[in-house]
């Protein structure tokens, strides 16, 4: 179950030529630097490119290839952009309904009702879209796009404007809409913390072109990136609540190698957890330090070592099945005599979680 | 003061400026809704020929139509075969001179407003499932209605202060072609100044208060173009 994306667009001088897939009802992330074409490829996904070339295809639909080109209004391709989303001449009920009201009965996903609860919108359905703030513009237009009861749902770095205490709503809201309603997300974003949050699939673009794409999780885990270079540097190990210590307030999250202990109550047994873990926040050690306030050591063995910048040197290790990045000093990294296969503890600092 | 025959022409301007509002929003719409997509090469001189009323004298463009629309004019045939007939010194010829000669003051208007407001809109709205068709009355005309509210007052205020083309092409017959103006016009010559300030006072009034309808409407609907 993927979607196909092979396609190519000269624009003002500037060519997009990619060629990848993803998969169906997960979410995707499309990152890389301002002016690589990201915004460029949502449109031509959207069909608002009429001179793209090249096919776009999804199990059994044709969204484009040599003979067909579907029309934006039948792709079934719902996109939020990066601003003015809203019309203006209609309030925010209003806008709410538009697409709502375009598609067919048989085909509705989700009601006005549930997104209004979900999202919380009740106090804005009168308002015209001029009065609202940046980021609750966004909020409705992403509720509008999935009232569209889209296949797919573009988002133009949508997230970003949203304000942190919202945004945890909505990727909520989001993280659910895969799996629940059958729509595909893709986003465009160029926070790696957004992206390690929620995506499933990363693809990472450069100069029109496609870098690679994949799980990002295995795409994180790649030293070659050009992000392992960068202070972002950092992993995603998937984790499951084994147990909750209320004594101590601590969650103990299972992974291959053993338990993450966390300073969290809030979870429930068996909740599957991300952690994103950045390299700088990972010291090693060469024996086992019991007089240390760190809780999170674990054995691991070399795989890589790496330079990052003059003074650094990006460490890849393995605990268990998992794959962990350290960014030590050159310093550090002589003294420890660091080899590939050397067996060291990985002290790690701090994890962010997302549940 | 105000004399039945003054009546008559004040309605007539009235029928005159309402008949060509009507048929300028009609004809007027698509054409500024192409000029505001098409990147055909020509556009600018059609803009230009558009525009030419705003600059040539209004004698000039009705003597045009006078020799196009006259007796012996290269239209008076098909007029007359469409069972139409002569229309110099007609109503029908008033009212294709008045189109003609406000055509700029319609199309501009709403040319701007869709320009203004851009595809972006209708892009979004096309990725919620409306068709074209759909857009055009859903979106990019509600978006530009200040634009057609302007675009409408000015045409029927501008139609009704015409004079030259009128004149050219009406001639002056009481009840038939002779307006308002031409009828202030009429009284001055004849020194009846009473009658003249009475008729352009009503002028006056009605010219002021359509503008200011025009500015009220524009400050109103100034948030219309409201970008982030």
């Amino acid at each position: 179950m993927s979607i196909k994306v092979k396609l190519k667009l000269v624009k003002n001088k500037f060519t997009l030529d990619v060629n990848f897939s993803i998969r169906e009802n997960k979410i995707t992330a499309i990152y890389g630097k301002s002016g690589s074409g990201k915004s460029t490829l949502l449109r031509c996904l959207n069909g608002l490119e009429p001179n793209t070339t090249g096919c776009f295809v999804c199990d059994d639909t044709i969204y484009q290839d040599e003979n067909v080109f579907i029309l934006p209004h039948k792709r079934q391709i719902a996109t939020v952009f990066q601003d003015n989303n809203l019309f203006f001449h209609k309030s925010v009920m209003e806008n709410l309904e538009y697409g709502y009201k375009r598609v067919s009965k048989a085909d509705i996903k989700i009601k006005i009702k549930d997104i209004i609860n979900d999202l919380q919108l009740e106090n804005l359905l009168t308002k015209k879209p001029a009065m609202l703030s940046g980021g609750e513009q966004s909020q409705i237009a992403i509720a509008r796009a999935l009232l569209s009861s889209p296949k797919i749902l573009l988002l133009d770095e949508t997230l970003s404007s949203i304000d942190i205490k919202k945004r945890e709503n909505i990727i909520k809201c989001i993280l659910k809409v895969p799996q629940k309603h059958n729509i595909t997300i893709v986003f465009i974003s160029h926070n790696i913390q957004e992206v390690s949050q929620i995506a499933d699939d990363l693809v990472l673009m450069d100069n029109g072109k496609i870098i690679t794409y994949g799980k990002t999780a295995k795409i994180f885990a790649n030293d070659d990136i050009y992000f392992a270079q960068s202070d972002e540097t950092s992993v995603i190990i998937k984790t499951e609540v084994a147990k909750i210590d209320k004594k101590y307030a601590i969650s103990y999250l299972g992974f291959s190698g053993g338990m993450f202990q966390v300073a969290r109550t809030d979870l429930n047994m068996k909740q599957k957890i991300r952690l994103r873990i950045v390299a700088k926040d990972v010291s090693l050690a060469t024996a086992y330090n019991n007089n240390t306030s760190i809780l999170n050591i674990f054995k691991a063995r070399v795989t890589n070592i790496k330079p990052a910048g003059l003074s650094q040197k990006l460490i890849k290790l393995k605990i268990a099945d998992d794959e962990i990045f350290a960014k030590i000093t050159n310093k550090s990294a002589g003294i420890l005599s660091l080899k590939i296969n050397k067996q060291v503890y990985v002290q790690i600092k701090s994890v962010a979680l997302f549940d | 003061m105000i004399s039945d025959a003054d009546i008559s022409a004040l309605w007539l301007s009235i029928q005159l400026s309402t008949f060509s509002t009507i048929i300028l929003m009609i004809i007027g719409t698509p054409l500024a809704w192409w000029l505001s997509k098409s990147k055909f090469f020509l556009k600018p001189v059609i803009q230009t020929l558009i525009s030419m009323p705003l600059v040539l004298p209004p004698t000039v463009l009705g003597f045009y139509l006078l020799i196009f629309l006259g007796q012996n004019g290269p239209l008076a045939d098909i007029t007359n075969f469409m069972g139409l007939g002569i229309l110099a010194f007609s109503f029908s010829g008033l009212l294709i001179g008045s189109i003609i000669y406000s055509l700029p003051f319609v199309v501009q208007p709403i040319y701007s407003s869709f320009m203004a407001n851009g595809n972006h809109s209708s892009d979004v709205a096309a990725t919620l499932g409306a068709s074209k068709l759909d857009r055009f009355f859903s979106i990019e005309v509600p978006m530009a209605s200040p634009g057609f509210i302007t675009a409408a007052i000015l045409g029927f205020a501008h139609t009704l202060g015409e004079f030259g083309v009128v004149l050219m092409i009406g001639g002056n017959i009481p009840g038939k072609t002779k307006v308002l103006s031409i009828a202030i016009y009429d009284h001055v010559e004849a020194v009846e100044y009473a009658s003249a300030h009475s008729l352009s006072a009503i002028m006056l009034t009605i010219s002021f208060v359509l503008l200011m309808l025009v500015y009220f409407f524009n400050n109103k609907y100034s948030h219309f173009n409201y970008v982030n």
